[in-house]
């Protein structure tokens, strides 16, 4: 690169005495004598206008530079500086053909062309100037304020293949890389030139500019660019970046593509193919993404549980990352992946080129060739840029299951699935029909379980039995319970066969039965899936109702009168009994009724005290006759009244 | 077997006073199920529960409300209503015929292997050994007529079924007639007959059904649990019963399997 040196002043009347540039548009034709005379000179007060111009193409202006002095000048430089008296050259501008050491004498000329080729577009200027001495005496000029419009570029330059393409279009003067080769291998880059422009246009001159001093890794093809590109014609060439000699581990190779006036430097690094990476295991989640797994945490092939029977497949790959070319990074797997777990499934073994590795680096160059099938156990070599892909396919079943994946010489994955708990769908069937959902108490009832339509059979279920008192006070009714086949509150397990739809005890027998106690309350029957858990409940809802009276008896046991009653109250709430004697005519014998409040103390202190009989009771009233002549008394009514209402029994005789 | 507190509350009847008795458990009375286990049973027909176990490896039982008879080894015990033992005698048989029906004096037994009746006089545990020449036959059930008298159900090897009237006092056998209507096994409930008769548990007389109940099964036993409850078991289910016999009930329920026998068939 030369070195500019900036001036402190510009010497920019003054000097022009000594030197003038004048614009040869005979491009040097013309003779220096008649320069002055005939041509037009360059003025610091007038700006020079260049052509507009699109980026990527250029302008030329051929200039004179005659000696108007006495004195020989020694001429160092000329250039285009970004401002006036800088040394930072404006890259729209460039000079070039100047003989930089020549000593111009008096009333002699050194041409030089002066070129506009914008990098970008719009409004663009820049200063000529030009460095010399006279007389031992180093001098600046201004020549003039140079003016240019670029346009947008008429031809682009893009290409394909490594992933710096993807800043297509290319601009000049931006590093375009290759990317990183083993040694041994190489990457193929296509160029395009497209003429955007609205003429046909020369295609401009590729070439490639090289300064190893061995052979450059880089190469190009030009064969097959036309020598013209029509309105919207391309054309393109490629450069092959192949690095054959690594110094060290790794070397840095540099070149420069020009096309045309614009140059594009170029760069690839090589590297020792010592280096080889091993195989990688990636698969493809949900997602989409490539997950790359860790033999530490399993494969989950089921972010969300599968219903039974259900399939969730991953596709694997296990792929060579070395690049492609590079035949001494083959590997080989002893013998295809296998599995262990009878919930999961390989398939689908092939062997095929891969696009990218599992961290998603793209291929320089992408393997190539045709994907064949892998038979299960042979041994499979994985060239670098290839890859053997494979499904896993997970069926669910009715609860989570594991595999293990092995990967000979690789690496072993446990592999997990979950299934979604399948639903019972069961009906606790009371004879023919379903159960209802209302019951009365003091009932046994024989029941069985039963598929719904279409159901999928449980592989065995518990079935449990418990009761909620709507009683105060009351938090149980130990009657409420199973009494066949076990007297528990929980029987099971309970089976369905296979076309069978009603479910069976070990024992072969089907029917249960329970009994619905003497307490108003709501029953709640539970049925759990021995392996899944799941659950189903039904309840039955047993109202509160007037007492009942199961049995009664009336005796004569001169001199009293005997009446028990047996029954039950489900509400706990007796708080009134009436007992209405008749003769053996049946005419009622007067009485006094029984104080309210003892009846439903005594009954209180029994519902709530220690018994654990629900709401059953059992009532002897012993009645002395005075005369003892019991045998006139013939028969008794009985009342009972609680907080659901009153019963009362037909007349008992005695006996 | 009733266990009633009773308190008086006199009334302004001209002729009767009226108490009140307390309020207690209704109880059903003592069954055997077939590990021979005798438990407690409160409840009223169709929800039963078991109140205790009462004894342990037993031949044979039978309760009324006032008392029971138990068989243990051959050892036949008379107990009072709150279990306490009144008498007993070692009969050396394995399979008693065992019945009371109400106070202790109605307890009475038959030795099958003996051909011998045993029944409490009020005093004692008495053996009385009847014509056996005339009772041919499995005695399925027994009952004390009255102080002297004894019932016996026979049941031949055809199913046909006999009741006989035996002297407890001589061991005559003073009537013995053919039931037509009974195939099975019979046992009297007061004044009638409880038997099976072409899948159907009747409670008649000679003439009269009573009431009927369809109960198809077999090997049907019947045992006394109490004075209005007999409890039924056969030889073709786990499950048994309880019939409660009452001037106007004829109630049949089953009755809760025992936890032991719970806990030994969900193994």
């Amino acid at each position: 690169m030369r070195i500019l040196i900036a001036f402190g002043l510009l010497c920019a009347s003054a000097c022009a005495q000594d030197l003038s540039f004048y614009v040869d548009p005979t491009n040097g034709s013309t003779a220096c004598s008649q320069v002055p005379t005939t041509l037009t000179a360059l003025s610091a007060s007038t700006p020079y206008q260049f052509p507009d111009t699109p980026v990527g193409s250029s302008a030329s202006l051929f200039i004179q530079i005659v000696n108007v002095s006495s004195s020989p000048v020694l001429l160092a430089s000329a250039y285009v500086g970004a401002t006036a008296g800088t040394s930072t050259v404006n890259p729209n501008f460039t000079v070039s053909g100047l003989d930089q050491s020549a000593t111009i004498a008096p009333g002699s000329c050194s041409p030089f062309t002066l070129t506009f080729a914008p990098i970008t577009t719009g409004s663009l200027a820049g200063y000529l100037q030009a460095a010399y001495s006279i007389n031992q005496v180093p001098n600046n000029i201004a020549v003039t304020t140079l003016e240019g419009n670029g346009l947008p570029p008429q031809l682009t330059l893009t290409c394909s293949g490594v992933s710096a393409c993807s800043t297509n279009p290319l601009q000049p003067s931006v590093t375009l890389s290759f990317g990183t080769l083993t040694q041994g291998a190489q990457v193929a880059v296509t160029f395009t030139i497209a003429n955007e422009g609205s003429s046909t246009l020369n295609t401009p001159t590729v070439a490639l500019q090289t300064a190893q001093f061995l052979s450059s890794p880089f190469s190009i093809n030009t064969s097959t660019l036309p020598a013209t590109l029509a309105p919207g014609a391309s054309g393109t060439f490629t450069m092959t970046f192949a690095p054959t000699q690594v110094g060290g581990t790794a070397s840095v190779f540099t070149a420069t593509l020009s096309v045309g006036a614009n140059l594009f430097p170029l760069q690839g690094v090589a590297v020792s193919p010592t280096n080889n990476d091993p195989l990688q295991v990636c698969y493809t989640d949900a997602q989409g993404d490539r997950v790359q797994p860790n033999s530490a945490s399993p494969i989950n092939f089921t972010p969300v549980p599968l219903p039974a029977n259900a399939t969730a497949v991953l596709n694997f790959v296990i792929v060579n990352p070395n690049p492609v070319g590079t035949s001494y990074a083959d590997i080989t797997l002893p013998t295809t992946p296998s599995l262990a777990g009878g919930s999961f499934a390989i398939s689908g073994m092939t062997l095929a080129p891969q696009s990218s590795d599992c961290a998603g680096n793209i291929f320089a160059t992408p393997g190539s060739g045709s994907a064949t099938s892998v038979t299960p156990g042979q041994s499979v070599d994985i060239q670098p840029g290839w890859g053997l892909t494979f499904q896993i396919t997970f069926t669910a079943g009715q609860q989570a299951a594991t595999g293990t994946l092995t990967i000979p010489t690789v690496s072993t994955f446990s592999l997990v699935g979950s299934a979604a708990p399948v639903a019972l769908q069961l009906a606790l069937m009371c004879g023919s029909t379903a159960c209802p959902a209302n019951m009365s108490s003091d009932q046994q009832v024989q029941a069985t379980l039963a598929l719904q339509a279409n159901a999928q059979a449980p592989s065995s279920v518990l079935l449990s039995i418990a009761f909620t008192s709507a009683v105060k006070g009351i938090s149980d009714d130990s009657a409420v319970t199973f009494i066949s086949p076990f007297n528990v509150r929980t029987v099971g397990p309970i089976s369905f066969t296979q076309g069978s739809t009603t479910g069976t005890f070990s024992s072969g027998q089907s029917q249960f039965t329970f009994q619905t106690g003497t307490t108003a309350g709501t029953i709640t029957f539970t049925a759990t899936d021995s392996v899944t858990s799941e659950t189903q409940t039904w309840k039955i809802r047993i109202a509160p109702t007037a007492p009942v009276i199961t049995s009664s008896s009336a005796q004569w046991q001169s001199p009293s009168l005997l009446v028990t009653l047996d029954g039950y109250d489900n509400t706990y709430s007796v708080n009134s009994l009436s007992y209405t004697f008749y003769d053996t005519n049946g005419n009622i014998v007067p009485s006094s009724p029984l104080p309210d409040s003892v009846v439903e103390s005594d009954f209180h202190t029994y519902f709530f005290g220690p018994a654990d009989t629900g709401g059953m009771f059992g009532l002897q009233a012993n009645f002395p006759v005075s005369d003892g002549n019991v045998t006139q008394i013939g028969s008794v009514a009985v009342t009972m009244t609680n907080s659901a209402g009153a019963t009362s029994t037909a007349r008992i005789s005695f006996q | 077997m009733k266990l009633y507190h009773f308190v008086s509350i006199l009334l302004t009847s001209c002729f009767a006073s009226q108490a009140f008795g307390q309020v207690a458990a209704p109880r059903v009375g003592a069954v055997r199920y077939s590990d021979g286990s005798v438990w407690g049973l409160f409840g009223v027909s169709r929800n039963f529960v078991l109140n205790g176990q009462l004894a342990a490896s037993t031949d044979a039982a039978s309760f009324s409300d006032s008392g029971g008879l138990i068989s243990i080894q051959g050892r036949i015990r008379l107990v009072g209503p709150k279990g306490a033992l009144v008498d007993e005698y070692d009969s050396g048989e394995a399979h008693p015929v065992l019945s009371v029906t109400g106070d202790l004096t109605t307890a009475i037994a038959w030795l099958p292997t003996r051909n011998q009746f045993v029944r409490w006089n009020g005093r004692a545990l008495v053996v009385t050994e009847p014509d056996t020449a005339a009772l041919r036959g499995n005695v399925g059930s027994i009952d004390a007529v009255d102080a002297h008298h004894a019932r016996a159900f026979i049941q031949a090897t055809d199913q046909t079924v006999s009741v006989a009237l035996i002297s407890t006092d001589t061991g005559a056998i003073l009537s013995n007639h053919a039931l037509s209507y009974a195939h099975g096994p019979a046992i009297q409930q007061q004044s009638f007959v409880i038997c099976v008769n072409d899948g159907q548990l009747e409670e008649r007389t000679a003439t009269r059904i009573l009431h009927s109940l369809p109960f198809n099964h077999s090997g049907i036993a019947f045992e006394r649990a109490g004075s209005d409850w007999i409890h039924i078991t056969t030889s073709d289910s786990n499950d048994s019963w309880m019939l409660h016999i009452t001037g106007s009930a004829f109630d049949l329920s089953q009755i809760p399997s025992t936890p032991q026998l719970s806990a030994g068939a969900a193994k």
